[in-house]
């Protein structure tokens, strides 16, 4: 579903990717881990078009997303983000936050937008908040929303920033559940998070990055359990106690 | 003490409405005109090619760096010797609108940058156009941000409206400078002049004031 070969991306001298190679199956949740910095936003940004690379080819659906002719905006469309500020539409309601973009991009009609957007909101559990501005929404809340806008667009695969990262514990819970829903019902997720636990429970597969380079890469009993490198271990003696 | 006399000016209220229409024609009209380059402009800075970026910055830069009355006078005095003829009250507009035009980009223009990086982002990851995420997502955004300083420069337009008077128009300034020059009156016309000028102006504040609260109560305080 997601296939990188030999990506490079560097910001002014600094090589934030360094010949990254993965190989992301249909169905899959990955779990990204690592320090701050060290690539995995920008790894993220790469798949949808966000953020260029410098070097190497990324294709989703085999699709190239790094040709230079690429319909960025279709494919766009296809993969949905979550970032860690939710950046919600402040000027718009919930629901207009949601049906946006279908009726925009794919053309959706609006009361057919609508009816999705109802469910989607059932969903996340948050029927209710329909007509409620973004500054009207705790943390936890408008993050769902954020999700719920993200899979209005039927995404073929969902991306997920750091999406508990701005968030109190008991929200952060809400927040997981609602991603872990989605991986029981088979999306292709790839999950950057510091939530070691999280990653354990839902991960099919998780990629430490460090420094810009796939250090390690295998299931979470693999890397959380027997850790082969020292880098890994010492990343983890930090956040799991 | 002065002789206060306020009759002379009762008796040329109808004279002064006249003004005022003259006054609120071209300043309505510039500020339509303004906006809509002040929009061209910063689209075309924020959005737009290299050249056509580069075109935007040259005319800003010359345009707000150069005396309104200097170019009221290349439109009113210059032009015709390179063979272009416009009428008083189309130099007037054309003058104000290219002049209040390249403020309004500015205000514009600091309201967009003052709308998150995110939002953009945000926008563009849901595959809508960079055209679709000016339009529907960062400019409503930011035309709220800039309620305040833009009707500023709509209370400017008026009050610089006052200078095409010097090219022949006959708008209130004009009305009011005659008067006060015919009758020797100068204390009643200069200071009813002044009085007029901020019952307009004072519109545009209050609208402003209540278009601000109308906005803040649709989430224009919101965290991104």
């Amino acid at each position: 579903m997601i296939r990188f070969e030999n990506v490079s991306k560097s910001y002014k001298g600094l090589n934030v990717l360094k010949n990254i190679n993965v190989n992301i199956e249909k169905g899959e949740t990955i779990a990204l881990i690592g320090q701050s910095g060290c690539g995995k936003s920008t790894f993220l940004k790469c798949i949808n078009g966000l953020v260029p690379v410098c070097k190497g080819k990324i294709f989703v659906d085999d699709i190239e997303v790094t040709a230079k002719n690429a319909d960025l905006n279709t494919i766009r469309s296809e993969v949905g983000i979550v970032f860690q500020q939710y950046n919600l539409f402040p000027h718009l309601n919930v629901l207009k936050n949601i049906i946006l973009a279908p009726i925009k991009v794919k053309k959706i009609h609006e009361n057919e937008a609508r009816i999705q957007a109802l469910c989607l909101l059932e969903k996340v559990g948050l029927l209710d908040k329909i007509d409620k501005y973004p500054d009207q929404l705790s943390g936890g809340q408008a993050q769902r929303v954020a999700i719920a806008r993200s899979l209005a667009m039927q995404p073929k695969v969902m991306l997920f920033d750091e999406p508990t990262s701005a968030l109190d514990p008991q929200m952060k819970q809400e927040v997981l559940d609602t991603i872990k829903e989605l991986a029981t019902d088979g999306m292709t997720m790839i999950v950057v998070t510091h939530e070691m636990n999280f990653a354990r429970e839902v991960a099919d597969r998780v990629i430490f990055l460090s420094r810009g380079q796939i250090i390690e890469e295998g299931t979470a009993e693999k890397i959380f359990d027997n850790p082969q490198s020292n880098i890994t271990r010492e990343f983890l003696m930090k956040y799991i106690k | 003490m002065y002789n206060f006399d306020t009759a002379v000016i009762i008796e040329s209220i109808p004279n002064l409405i006249d003004g005022v229409k003259m006054t609120l024609f071209i300043s309505v009209i510039s500020s339509i005109c303004a906006f809509i380059i002040g929009l061209i402009i910063v689209f075309s800075r924020t959005m737009g090619l290299k050249y056509l970026k580069f075109f935007a910055v040259c005319y800003v830069e010359i345009i707000r760096n150069t005396p309104l009355l200097v170019q009221l006078y290349i439109m009113y005095k210059a032009l015709p010797s390179l063979g272009i003829m416009l009428s008083p009250i189309s130099c007037g507009i054309l003058s104000l609108s290219l002049y209040a035009g390249a403020f309004i980009s500015e205000v514009l223009r600091s309201g967009i940058h003052s709308v998150a990086n995110e939002q953009f982002e945000s926008s563009t990851s849901l595959g809508l156009s960079k055209f679709q995420a000016f339009t529907l997502i960062i400019f409503p955004q930011a035309i709220r941000i800039v309620i305040p300083p833009l009707s500023s420069q709509f209370i400017n337009i008026i009050k610089n409206s006052s200078l095409v008077s010097f090219i022949a128009v006959t708008d209130l300034f004009y009305r009011i400078y005659k008067g006060a020059v015919d009758d020797f009156r100068f204390v009643e016309f200069f200071l009813a002049g002044a009085f007029i000028y901020m019952m307009l102006t004072g519109v545009i504040a209050l609208f402003s004031n209540i278009l601000e609260n109308v906005f803040r109560l649709r989430g224009r305080t919101a965290k991104i």
